[in-house]
């Protein structure tokens, strides 16, 4: 069969760029395919799904006659071979599609530990639908899993601890670093997230990692820690992140590096072969490259290239992305954190200022460079996103902040107005 | 966290949510038309050989009982031994003659039985609704405010006027929810006093406070449709129609009320100022009937509530009050209230959407960046409670401040 433009995927990316062109151009012919799901659900929602609290229709964010509305055509199919310059694909049911264009939109597959016994019985991660029911069948007798291990201090990671104690399993959370999720959180809001964690009953280990998982027939029995230590249980869940999922392009002689190599325009070696989202790497002009594993940002990217999908076979030059406001948010337990800025990590000749709240259970984080405001962390409290960006992008000063400090809350109403709790005078300084 | 499971099982329509509902139909049915169902179904058993016998008068009227043959008071004998509808709601009401007395004075009956149950299921379901919600301070507050108001306005207030044998009435109601409090017969049956602050109410209150807060200041913090959906019904919030069609039908619905009863206010009017006795007046009339048998009882009491457990809590409230109706108009065309969202946060995971009573796409509008600026909205605030990355707030004021 033949289409114009084919995208390969249809997660926040391949969805966005799909709508995107629909709306540039209402007659080309567009055409998503995925292997995991016929239409596009919210991957995050995984949680609610095994928890009962959503049904599969509800993480759905479009109605089924929506495609249709769209004249968009949905395949749900698996593709095994791309042939990129005879512009076509194969699907695993041995169906051929050819395109003018294309996206791939592969997103990201789970990492994997590489310790013996890993594909054993018992063993899971919780990265998409299939892994989802693995885990509900696991613990559909939630008294029969002695101990379960969740391995990887991360956002999913944190999530899957609280679903297991929702079902009242033990949860062992073995996590590497030293404190939880530096990659993202200072130091002072790690701690204050592992509180939240141990006090809903998880055992939390840190600076420890798992070596060996032991096996019983032929079902997981227990895990072999890096120290020597030997602890039983019998469900494990790998949380140690995601990695690109390139191998189909890269088979197909398309350029890969850690992810799927493109241009700031979102392409690949190959013209009229665009990716976007979790699989792609971005190169800069000044030769570093750059590959995000973030929602918020696949959903960009996938805008972006919808309109570079129609500015291709339109004729018109593209548009380069361009590196903006970073920013995630995520829920630990019952603690909120918001996260508004340019990266995550202090930089050089950076400075952070913390403000707490409620004896110490809520804290607002202002990263500087030179009385400039490079980034916003807030845990146990929500900020207003307008505000935010206005002040980062228009590269506002601390002391201008000061001014407008109350427009920055976004906790609903009658909380306490903590804004009026923060006295500039008094920092505590972390250098 | 509160997580409740909703894939499956009571809250997911099965055998149980609809024998539930049916019972409360039932109930609601009995309830308002009582006399109407013994008679069509109850008392032919009893005329087969009497057709001219007049049983409620009967059982009510000594003089036309003592002028009875003996056969037609043996009938009536056995009719009270028997069952009927009005016997069964009697059973129901008759242990709350003690509540009755001290608050009203006055025996106990089927509107008193049916404040009693309501009353306290608002205050009970509202206590657990705020235990499921110990963080959340706006769902404390809108709660409490809605248990003081039913259980003060709506419930011992009303028992008190009656008390000091004054005319029931109900603060927190007002035309067109009330549709009876601006009507010609209130002019002369009730009280100056109450009449003014129906019409202050309707006419001054409204358009203010709505300015300023939104439809929400009474569908989620005054109303008691609104304090029992939110208490009692919460947890069938998930079952209201999400989809665009559903949308349609709210709003032909809600604005046909809406414009019926307000025809019908401006019928009754011209016809009392005519004062004359002719078919435009008994039209008048047959209008006033059809509109309490089918939209006050039948839409607001039957289907509003009866539906809880298959259709959701705010049957009424979506797409019949006329109050709701102008409020609606209001809130979207001059009010301060929205739903502001965090775009960017937003993980598109539907809790928003789908625990909203009110079948609002709210994941729409967050995912676009839009604030909610919706004529049904009645700011509930659960959306944003269940949000779990901070994406919704509400707020009246403009922001920046």
């Amino acid at each position: 069969m033949q289409t114009d433009v084919l995208i390969i995927g249809n997660g926040p990316a391949g969805t966005n760029a799909a709508i995107t062109l629909r709306n540039l151009d209402p007659e080309v012919k567009i055409t998503l395919i995925s292997d995991e799901s016929p239409y596009f659900y919210s991957r995050p929602a995984l949680m609610y799904l095994y928890l009962g609290s959503l049904r599969f229709s509800d993480v759905q964010p479009y109605e089924k006659n929506f495609w249709k509305k769209q004249k968009i055509e949905i395949i749900f199919a698996k593709v095994t071979d791309i042939f990129p310059r005879e512009k076509f694909v194969q699907t695993e049911n041995k169906d051929q599609i050819s395109f003018k264009a294309c996206l791939l939109a592969l997103g990201a597959e789970p990492k994997k530990l590489n310790i013996p016994n890993e594909h054993y019985h018992g063993v899971v991660n919780f990265t998409n639908l299939f892994e989802l029911k693995k885990l509900q069948e696991l613990t559909h007798s939630p008294k029969k899993i002695s101990r379960a291990f969740v391995i990887g201090g991360g956002l999913v990671g944190v999530e899957v601890a609280e679903i297991l104690r929702v079902q009242k399993i033990p949860v062992t959370f073995v996590v590497k670093e030293s404190y939880f999720y530096p990659k993202a959180l200072s130091e002072k809001e790690g701690r204050l997230v592992e509180k939240e964690i141990k006090s809903h009953g998880v055992e939390l280990l840190l600076n420890t990692e798992v070596s060996e998982f032991l096996t019983e027939n032929e079902k997981l029995s227990g895990v072999k820690l890096k120290d020597g230590q030997i602890r039983k249980g019998n469900l494990a869940v790998v949380t140690i992140g995601v990695t690109p999922r390139k191998a189909l392009a890269e088979k197909s002689g398309i350029s890969c590096h850690e992810g799927i190599c493109v241009s700031q325009e979102l392409v690949t070696n190959y013209p009229g072969i665009f990716a976007a989202g979790d699989v792609a790497e971005i190169f800069f002009e000044n030769g570093q490259s750059q590959n995000y594993l973030l929602w918020y940002t696949a959903e960009k990217m996938g805008k972006l290239a919808g309109e570079n999908l129609y500015r291709y076979l339109n004729g018109k030059p593209l548009i380069k992305w361009e590196k903006g406001l970073w920013y995630n948010s995520a829920k630990f337990f019952s603690l909120d954190w918001q996260y508004f800025g340019l990266e995550p990590n202090l930089r050089e000749g950076e400075k952070e200022l913390f403000f707490e709240f409620c004896h110490g259970e809520k804290i607002l984080r202002i990263v500087t460079h030179n009385e400039t405001i490079t980034a916003l962390s807030s845990l146990g409290l929500r900020l207003r996103e307008s505000f935010c960006k206005k002040i980062l992008l228009e590269k506002q000063k601390l002391s201008h902040l000061k001014e407008e400090i109350q427009n920055l809350f976004f906790d609903p109403e009658f909380y306490p107005e903590y804004f009026r709790e923060v006295n500039f005078h008094a920092l505590s300084q972390n250098s | 966290m509160h997580y409740p499971k909703i894939h499956k099982g009571f809250r997911n329509r099965n055998f149980t949510s609809w024998l539930f509902s049916l019972l409360l139909i039932s109930f609601f049915v009995i309830l308002y038309w009582d006399s109407a169902l013994d008679e069509i179904i109850i008392y032919p058993n009893y005329l087969k050989d009497f057709p001219h016998l007049n049983i409620p008068k009967g059982l009510n009227d000594v003089n036309y009982y003592q002028n009875l043959t003996e056969p037609e008071k043996k009938i009536l004998e056995k009719l009270k031994e028997g069952f009927t509808f009005q016997k069964l709601l009697f059973y129901l009401y008759a242990p709350l003659e003690p509540f009755s007395k001290i608050l009203r004075s006055r025996s106990a009956d089927k509107w008193f039985l049916y404040g009693f149950v309501y009353t306290l299921l608002v205050i009970f379901m509202g206590i657990r609704f705020i235990k499921k919600w110990p963080k959340e301070k706006y769902q404390f507050w809108r709660t409490i405010s809605v248990m003081s108001v039913q259980l003060i306005l709506a419930f011992i207030l009303p028992g008190l006027l009656q008390k000091a044998n004054q005319k029931e009435f109900y603060f927190s109601y007002f035309w067109p929810l009330k549709i009876e409090y601006f009507l010609p017969s209130a002019l002369y049956e009730l009280p100056r006093a109450f009449f003014l602050w129906g019409v202050f109410m309707s006419f001054i209150a409204v358009p203010i406070l709505t300015y300023f807060f939104g439809k929400r200041w009474y569908c989620s913090w005054v109303c008691g449709c609104g304090a029992l959906a939110n208490t009692a019904g919460d947890d069938f919030r998930h079952l209201s129609s999400k989809s665009n069609l559903s949308w349609k039908i709210e709003k032909i619905s809600i604005y046909s009320v809406l414009a019926l009863a307000i025809a019908m206010t401006i019928l009754l009017f011209v016809n009392h100022f005519r004062a004359k006795t002719d078919a435009f007046s008994e039209f008048a009339f047959a209008v006033q009937k059809w509109y309490f048998f089918f939209i006050s009882a039948g839409f607001a009491g039957v289907i509003g509530t009866g539906f809880y457990p298959v259709l959701g809590t705010r049957i009424w409230c979506r797409f019949g009050c006329p109050q709701a109706a102008i409020l609606g108009i209001l809130q979207v065309l001059f009010s301060r209230f929205q739903i502001t969202t965090n775009n960017g946060l937003c993980i598109a995971c539907g809790n928003c959407s789908t625990y909203c009573e009110m079948g609002i796409d709210v994941r729409s509008y967050a995912m676009q960046g839009k604030p909610i600026k919706r004529a049904a909205c009645v700011g509930c605030g659960i959306c944003q409670a269940v949000c779990p990355r901070g994406v919704l707030r509400l707020e009246n004021a403009i922001f920046p401040k």
